[in-house]
């Protein structure tokens, strides 16, 4: 199906993406993709379709086939009827205001008639078991749903071969079961080819039937996922993570437990009390009642739309509680806002402003009146930022985008630091380190709250677990009910590990 | 989750059915026999807006309840007596103008008109259809634009939200607010811009051409030649009337 001989891609500037990578996939084939952030993943993917060399900037030598066509000799319009590409984000690859809209663009972009284009649809949307959405408004979904319909949008194409790049790194775990289900159904009934790109592997590995690992446009392993995890040493040094054993939703509900009873008797840095916030006349939290301790690390878990970003917000001041209380410990209630409570958003775009990394950082500061040449200096060290401190942050990768968004936030040394998903386009690697800085701030008194879907990052990091479902607080974690193909398979990869 | 229960997403069936041209004519007709039609003739104008929108899209009257409408309409009226033509009436001290009250009046009238008119259109009209209706016109890939441009809206609206808070926690306003109004102007663009480039990625992936007009499958019912008749022969009417 992928016939791959020799593949070198450069970006202007001669930046190297891709590096004499060859690969071949046979019909069939579920094949994962991993590899640490900036390694060629992405361009790969462009290259199956052809967006690489005929819509992108970049050049491109070597051999790209798929489905016996060579994407060079043919336009991406000739490739979309061979290759579907899904993207990361759902909000950018989905252009009508309804489903049914939705799967009807490609192939009236194909030409086809209309009974065609209905008949593509209908099967589109029984294959991805989503029929019930049809005559949905696009932006009425949940992230998860969304993902679901790009699937079977790029479906209607009636492709051989289905990419994902990072399908599910906006989702909740929910959501990701069920888009890698769909995908694997595809596999598994049409006997489609999948190739997808992952860096939560946990999931995705439960049903691949091989895992390919990339460093610096190479390959370095391939293999079925039980026989790559097994160079265990070498993908810690990718910062490739390898799935946890010993991960289990009951754990966390146990740790979840524990933590709080360590913390009984202690002044908190805040106490939410019976608190009701929400936009408007939307009710998003509901009866809340928690505090967070000066130096504590406390994860936030919860399901797309359960109002994490809420409290995050309202913790934050920048949305009032409706009813109840938030009180601050009396030290902290007297400095302004932002030195009190530092709010690391999702997307580290939103949030850069400046020209430079050291302007970004002193940024906060210079406005607090409190910049001080030789804290600018230290916090560029601790970040490992000092050799980046005059770069553009547009011109950084995400994960340094990212560092670069928190060393910011981190300048004003808030006594809460609250950090809103921040494994978006991190690979582990890169993850870690940060958190590991995180982890190093709490014996300064910092308090940490990590909202996030990551249940791995989760059991590393947090001292203490919060779960919202549905607005309202609750220590007890969730269960699925029947256990799934995934789930099933999962164990196996966990036992085969474990042993 | 949310579930949408806009109308325009549902199928409609009706007995008198105009496509997405026959509201175009209505929201066209109306805009133009409420120029054309003088002094007290805009009052039949008016009560034939009310009709239709009553009769096939009555949501559209939503619209007489709605704030903004009004705070357009009371001041016209309140000051037209005040600003046009001669004084000729006195009271409580203000002189005012009756030709002035009168031209308000039909004023206010016709805005309500092209209003109600353009709210049936809103109402009746999907994005996507509108889409098509532009495509229909060989405006090439406008269509495509149209429907990216309301797709992207929230992620735009959210991107200026969360920029937003992000400098304000930062202490942007403390000083130097337009600096920081022009670095937040700045973030948001580029953020569009960078996505902008994804979207059209994704649909190139899916054999999107914006060089090629896609069509429209909007055909012309009878119901819409009919409607765009009675209109031409209202406005001849009113020319010669």
């Amino acid at each position: 199906m992928i016939d791959i001989k020799d593949l070198t891609v450069r970006y202007k500037g001669d930046q190297t993406a891709l590096d004499g990578l060859s690969l071949r996939v046979q019909p069939g084939e579920f094949v994962l993709l991993t590899g640490p952030s900036g390694c060629g993943k992405s361009t790969l993917a462009r290259c199956l379709n052809g967006l690489i060399p005929h819509a992108s900037k970049a050049t491109m030598t070597g051999r790209v086939a798929v489905d016996g066509m060579p994407t060079a000799e043919h336009t991406v319009a000739e490739m979309a009827a061979h290759v579907g590409l899904v993207f990361q984000n759902p909000s950018t690859q989905l252009f009508g205001s309804t489903v049914a809209e939705e799967l009807a663009f490609g192939p009236r972009n194909l030409g086809l008639s209309p009974e065609e284009v209905a008949q593509r649809s209908a099967f589109a949307l029984e294959a991805t078991g989503i029929q019930h959405l049809r005559e949905r408004a696009t932006t009425s979904l949940s992230a998860g749903e969304q993902q679901r319909v790009a699937i079977a949008a790029v479906l209607t194409m009636r492709p051989r071969l289905l990419v994902l790049d990072e399908p599910t790194s906006n989702l909740d775990l929910k959501g990701s079961k069920a888009v890698l289900e769909t995908v694997h159904r595809l596999c598994i009934d049409y006997g489609l080819t999948i190739f997808i790109i992952e860096h939560r592997l946990s999931e995705a590995a439960a049903l691949a039937d091989r895992m390919v690992v990339m460093n610096e446009g190479k390959i370095l392993l391939d293999g079925p996922p039980e026989d790559v995890f097994r160079e265990r040493h070498l993908l810690s040094e990718l910062g490739v993570r390898c799935p946890d054993p010993t991960l289990h939703p009951h754990n966390i509900a146990m740790h979840s437990v524990e933590g709080q009873m360590q913390r009984s008797g202690t002044k908190p840095l805040v106490q939410l009390e019976d608190v009701e916030a929400g936009y408007d006349s939307h009710l998003v939290l509901q009866e809340v009642d928690f505090a967070v301790y000066p130096g504590e690390f406390v994860a936030l878990v919860g399901d797309n739309g359960a109002g994490k970003t809420t409290m995050a917000r309202l913790l934050a001041g920048l949305l009032k509680a409706q009813r109840g209380r938030v009180t601050w410990d009396e030290e902290v209630q007297r400095v302004p806002l932002g030195r009190r409570v530092g709010l690391l958003f999702q997307n580290p775009l939103d949030q850069l402003f400046c020209d430079s990394v050291e302007e970004e950082i002193s940024f906060g500061p210079r406005n607090f009146g409190s910049l001080s040449d030789e804290k600018l200096d230290s916090l560029l060290d601790v970040t490992g930022l000092a050799k980046l401190r005059h770069r553009n942050p547009y011109a950084l990768s995400v994960g340094q985008q990212q560092r670069v968004a928190l060393a910011s936030i981190l300048a004003l040394e808030p006594a809460l630091l609250i950090l809103d998903e921040p494994t978006m386009g991190q690979d582990w690697g890169s993850l870690s380190r940060v958190m590991d800085f995180l982890t190093r701030l709490k014996g300064h008194g910092q308090a940490i709250l990590l909202i996030t879907h990551d249940h791995e990052l989760v059991r590393r990091y947090a001292e203490r677990i919060l779960m919202l479902e549905d607005g309202k607080l609750s220590n007890v974690a969730p269960h699925d009910g029947e256990s799934s193909t995934m789930d099933i398979r999962r164990e196996r990869l966990h036992e085969v590990l474990s042993s | 989750m949310t579930v949408w229960q806009d109308s325009r997403a549902m199928p409609r069936t009706r007995r008198i059915a105009f496509s997405v041209y026959g509201y175009l004519f209505f929201f066209l007709g109306t805009a133009v026999t409420a120029i054309l039609a003088r002094e007290g003739r805009v009052v039949l104008v008016l009560l034939g807006t009310l009709l239709f929108a009553g009769v096939f899209h009555s949501q559209a009257l939503k619209l007489l309840r709605d704030r903004k409408i009004w705070a357009f309409i009371v001041p016209t009226l309140l000051l037209s007596p005040l600003v046009i033509g001669e004084p000729d009436l006195e009271i409580w001290g203000l002189h005012l103008s009756r030709a002035g009250f009168w031209a308000g009046v039909w004023m206010a009238l016709r805005a309500l008109c092209i209003a109600l008119a353009a709210s049936v259109f809103a109402r009746a009209v999907s994005v996507s259809q509108m889409a098509e209706l532009l495509e229909g016109m060989r405006l090439k890939g406008l269509g495509f634009a149209l429907g990216v441009a309301t797709n992207m809206l929230p992620t735009i609206q959210e991107t200026m939200q969360t920029s937003y808070q992000a400098i304000r926690l930062r202490g942007g306003f403390r000083s130097g607010r337009l600096r920081t109004l022009r670095l937040l102007l700045v973030t948001v663009i580029a953020g569009s811009l960078r996505r902008g480039d994804d979207i059209v990625s994704a649909a190139e992936a899916r054999a999107f051409d914006p060089a090629r007009s896609l069509g429209s499958s909007i055909s012309v019912t009878h119901a819409d030649l009919a409607l765009a008749a009675a209109f031409g022969a209202l406005a001849v009417a009113l020319l010669l009337v």
